[in-house]
């Protein structure tokens, strides 16, 4: 574990009788860091986050915060935890302040700090004019923020959010997003979803699982650099295809129309052969946009026969 | 933190109308039997006048209202108890208090100790009202006090009977049906057996509660209360462990 690794998670085994849920899943996030999860429905996300915030135990294999195992001493690990399940888990029958005092108190807060603590989480979470009403009456956006709120309100290093977008409209969405940014300063988050343009928008770097195991973990940079593989070409004159298909056997042409064509699978030394393509052939080449291959196309094909 | 889940228990408890209702209506109740019970003895003065030790106020007005306590809180426990665990599994709230640091032991007296609080202002109240006796006549505080032990001792076992059948499922409702029949079966059980050294006679509720009306208080009904309690305090710790699992 460096320095700044946060969470550690080792070689994470859970079978549920027979079915093995989790399968040596290892990964790591430092503080500062918005790690994505990323799966389809039953991967094995919310299973990894309920054994990290202690809701679960597992089969094998350690899960250590800032170098604890969270089995061993789980009182001091769940002091520098905060967690959103994919449900928010609201007293509904509570004002968001006496709920937030609640957690603060759960969260064992010295009693002197609870004030001060709940008020700047109020803040931080644009609850402050909601924060005398009862969370039963609340929009699912601001149940959601309240969701956020008690996970945050004891200023955790490791901050575990399940789905928080799940059901919520497109401007909620962009709000809650922002807010996890807003909250990621001095955190290590581990977020799950499987939006995928979510996880682009927000993380750092994301892990892929699948059927239990991870199957791909990257920078997020590095994700979405290497889908930009693809490019439509643009001319003037009429091109050839004929000569097109002849000098890019291996690459897969799509033929828009007499001015225009797509290439995939297109790299460096293709893009100079072509462009000396169109000046002997005088084709005049105006345009060369670079594709971007959808991240639900690389999630699929990754996820698929896996 | 077992303090923070008692007021947490408390303050949801006391936002429900439920609880106030509950209260009322029990106070209408026992307000209705003693003035009743009052009449009677008013009534049955001459015929008492000519016994030769006749019984007191207390045990002719009074400890039928401790009776009748102990009848109401078979159907009582399990409205109060049903919604302790069943409604966290429901609402999806158990999450929060598993990733506190915050180990069952705590959350599980939290929570009965909250309803023991509440199911403890029956006797009390009755206590209070009875008491007023004190006022016209001679009361025997002793039996009254004994009385007390009794209600608190079998508040605390069908309690503790009700949260472990909280534990096992998530529809408050079912927890309460469930209460429910467990309590009258042990409420009803010696029925089974009039021979007092059968096991059947043993785990009668009844016959241990019916000791406290007399003004015996024996350590083995004591312990049988506390022995009940505590094994199902620790069912409902078990179970609600086996969660994680």
């Amino acid at each position: 574990m460096d320095s700044q690794t946060y969470l550690e998670i080792n070689n994470l085994n859970k079978f549920y009788d027979k079915h093995h849920a989790l399968d040596n899943v290892s990964l790591n996030i430092s503080v500062g860091e918005i790690v994505g999860l990323l799966g389809p429905n039953g991967a094995g996300k919310s299973t990894t986050m309920k054994i990290v915030t202690g809701n679960l135990s597992s089969s094998s294999g350690d899960v250590l915060i800032d170098d604890i195992n969270i089995v061993q001493q789980p009182t001091k690990t769940k002091t520098q935890l905060g967690y959103l399940p994919e449900v928010p888990p609201l007293y509904k029958e509570l004002t968001v302040y006496e709920f937030l005092i609640l957690a603060s108190k759960l969260k064992k807060i010295p009693k002197k700090n609870i004030t001060a603590s709940v008020e700047s989480t109020i803040e931080m979470c644009g609850l402050r004019e909601v924060r005398k009403k009862l969370i039963s009456n609340l929009s699912k956006g601001f149940q959601q923020r309240v969701g956020i709120a008690q996970a945050i309100v004891h200023n955790p290093k490791l901050v575990v959010l399940d789905e928080p977008t799940v059901g919520l409209d497109p401007n909620q969405v962009v709000q809650i997003r922002e807010l996890i940014k807003k909250i990621s300063k001095n955190k290590a988050i581990l977020f799950s979803s499987h939006i995928l343009s979510e996880v682009e928008a927000i993380c750092n770097r994301v892990y892929i699982l699948n059927f239990g195991k991870i199957i791909y973990s990257a920078n997020i940079k590095k994700l979405t650099d290497n889908l930009l593989n693809s490019f439509q070409f643009e001319f003037t004159n009429k091109f050839d295809e004929s000569i097109i298909v002849e000098k890019f056997p291996k690459s897969k042409i799509n033929i828009i129309n007499q001015f225009s064509f797509s290439l995939e699978n297109v790299d460096q030394l293709m893009i100079n052969k072509l462009l000396i393509l169109g000046i002997e052939n005088n084709w005049g080449l105006t345009k060369m946009i670079p594709l971007k291959e959808s991240l639900e196309k690389i999630f699929t094909s990754l996820t698929k026969n896996k | 933190m077992i303090r923070t889940i008692f007021f947490k228990e408390l303050k949801i408890l006391f936002v429900s109308p439920l609880s106030w209702i509950m209260l009322g209506l029990m106070q209408i109740i026992f307000a209705w039997i003693f003035f009743s019970r009052v009449d009677y003895f008013l009534s049955i003065q001459f015929q008492l006048g000519r016994m030769s030790s006749p019984p007191g106020i207390t045990e002719i007005v009074n400890i039928p209202v401790f009776g009748v306590c102990s009848i109401v809180l078979l159907v009582i426990t399990p409205l109060l108890t049903m919604r302790l665990f069943s409604e966290e599994k429901k609402n999806q709230t158990l999450p929060l208090l598993f990733s506190s640091p915050i180990s069952i032991l705590e959350i599980t007296m939290g929570k009965f100790l909250s309803v023991m609080f509440f199911a403890s202002l029956f006797p009390i109240l009755i206590f209070l009202m009875t008491s007023s006796l004190m006022f016209g006549g001679n009361l025997d505080l002793g039996l009254m006090i004994s009385c007390v032990i009794g209600i608190l001792l079998l508040s605390s076992c069908l309690l503790s009977i009700g949260i472990f059948i909280s534990s096992l499922t998530s529809s408050p409702i079912v927890a309460a049906m469930g209460g429910f029949g467990i309590n009258l079966i042990l409420w009803l059980i010696n029925i089974a057996s009039e021979d007092p050294e059968t096991f059947i006679y043993k785990v009668s509720l009844i016959n241990h509660f019916e000791n406290f009306l007399d003004g015996t208080v024996y350590v083995k009904d004591i312990l049988y209360f506390i022995i009940i309690t505590f094994f199902m305090l620790l069912l409902t710790i078990k179970k609600i462990n086996n969660e994680r699992f």
